[in-house]
């Protein structure tokens, strides 16, 4: 090892390291000497704080900052009350969405008895409403998705325990829907049994998704 | 040899400012107030120089200083409140940038500018837009230390990494600023040009 040269000395590789902190003055002053006694001698190292000098004057003098936003915490938290009011009434906005999705449901209900769809499978009563009709009460649909790989003995199992009627599968949208009734249920009720079947962990989603209404 | 920063003389001090922050852990409004007045410039400024987006700075800004107001609690006094603030803009920072493509180069002319290559303007320009180019961790490493005028200990902390890994970044940083500015025909230094390294 040839010591007469700086960058072979054994403080070399240190000093290069703490160039950056040399250069924005936070060394302690035992490390400062240390860095200013080996630049003095080492070239290669004082090729390096030039560059590291560049870099600290591009960064300082970057005038490319435009002014500052107005901006007050007052704003700020006010902004974040409301955000959290929202999410707090996201369980609102979804009640809204339901009786929204209810009421056009039960209007494709309607039409559905109206225009008779004619004869279906079993299996696919409700879709008609006149299974429900038979019944003489209201039901709801709930759309499930499952996780991907559940067996169908758990798929099965859990169709069976919520309890549902006329259970259908959408081959097509990877999904299941049944029929649920819920006498005099409210939209918190609908939810709340929604939010129940979703909770399970072979569900992936769970929704009401349209309304049966008898037929008068 | 000190790095000048900003209003230095109407900073609140480390003590004054954690008293801020207890205060504000307790939900205290006047307090935040005065912190998000203190800090809210910086923290703007210096997403902005990182993401180089009014709007994404904007909300950075926003988002950090709410994430401040939200885990003010957290704060255990290891670390001057300024480096706890800007440790949580670097994380902010970083998953912004993370998400974005990293910009096209070059932004200009490259014959253009080299016919320039001896005016400050155009070379800081140059310097700019290298940084510009590092890898995220290394830009915002450059900037907490250049732009903030943070120690090697206080940088460890804000980045949440060991003072050999932020000493690393510094020197690759370096290092690809240099062959950066070699490609773009930017004499580093007299003795560079002399051939050395």
């Amino acid at each position: 090892m040839d010591m007469n040269n700086p960058a072979m000395s054994p403080e070399h590789d240190e000093v290069r390291m703490l160039l950056p902190w040399y250069l924005n003055g936070t060394l302690s002053e035992t490390e400062a000497s240390l860095v200013r006694a080996h630049l003095e001698s080492c070239p290669d190292c004082r090729a390096d704080l030039a560059v590291h000098e560049k870099m600290k004057l591009a960064v300082s003098q970057d005038e490319a900052t435009p002014i500052v936003p107005a901006a007050s915490a007052d704003t700020l938290l006010d902004r974040l009350a409301r955000r959290e009011s929202e999410g707090n009434s996201w369980s609102r906005h979804r009640k809204y969405a339901v009786a929204a999705s209810l009421v056009l449901a039960a209007l494709i209900a309607i039409v559905a008895v109206t225009t008779d769809f004619g004869p279906v499978a079993n299996n696919q009563a409700y879709q008609t409403a006149t299974s429900a009709a038979k019944e003489s009460r209201i039901g709801y649909v709930l759309r499930l998705r499952f996780e991907a790989g559940i067996s169908s003995e758990n798929r099965n199992r859990v169709l069976d325990e919520l309890g549902g009627a006329d259970i259908r599968d959408l081959e097509n949208e990877e999904a299941y829907e049944m029929l649920i009734h819920l006498p005099n249920s409210s939209l918190d009720e609908l939810e709340r049994f929604a939010n129940a079947a979703q909770s399970r962990s072979e569900v992936k989603s769970a929704e009401f998704v349209a309304l049966h209404l008898p037929v008068r | 040899m000190t790095t000048p920063k900003m209003s230095d003389a109407i900073r609140p001090s480390n003590e004054q400012e954690e008293a801020l922050l207890r205060r504000i852990a307790a939900q205290h409004r006047p307090s935040f107030e005065k912190l998000f007045g203190s800090y809210h410039p910086r923290i703007f400024k210096f997403v902005f120089r990182l993401t180089r987006s009014y709007s994404a700075a904007d909300e950075l800004a926003n988002d950090v200083l709410l994430t401040v107001w939200q885990n003010a609690e957290q704060f255990r006094a290891e670390s001057k409140v300024s480096t706890w603030i800007f440790g949580i803009a670097y994380r902010q920072s970083l998953r912004y940038l993370g998400k974005r493509k990293p910009d096209a180069l070059p932004l200009f002319d490259q014959d253009a500018l080299a016919h320039d290559e001896n005016s400050d303007f155009e070379r800081q320009n140059w310097v700019q837009h290298g940084i510009q180019q590092l890898p995220p961790k290394q830009k915002l490493t450059v900037m907490l230390v250049y732009y903030l005028g943070l120690s090697c200990e206080e940088t460890a902390v804000a980045t949440d990494s060991p003072v050999s890994t932020v000493k690393t970044r510094m020197f690759h940083a370096r290092r690809k600023m240099k062959d950066y500015l070699a490609k773009s025909a930017v004499p580093t230094s007299a003795t560079e040009a002399d051939g050395h390294e």
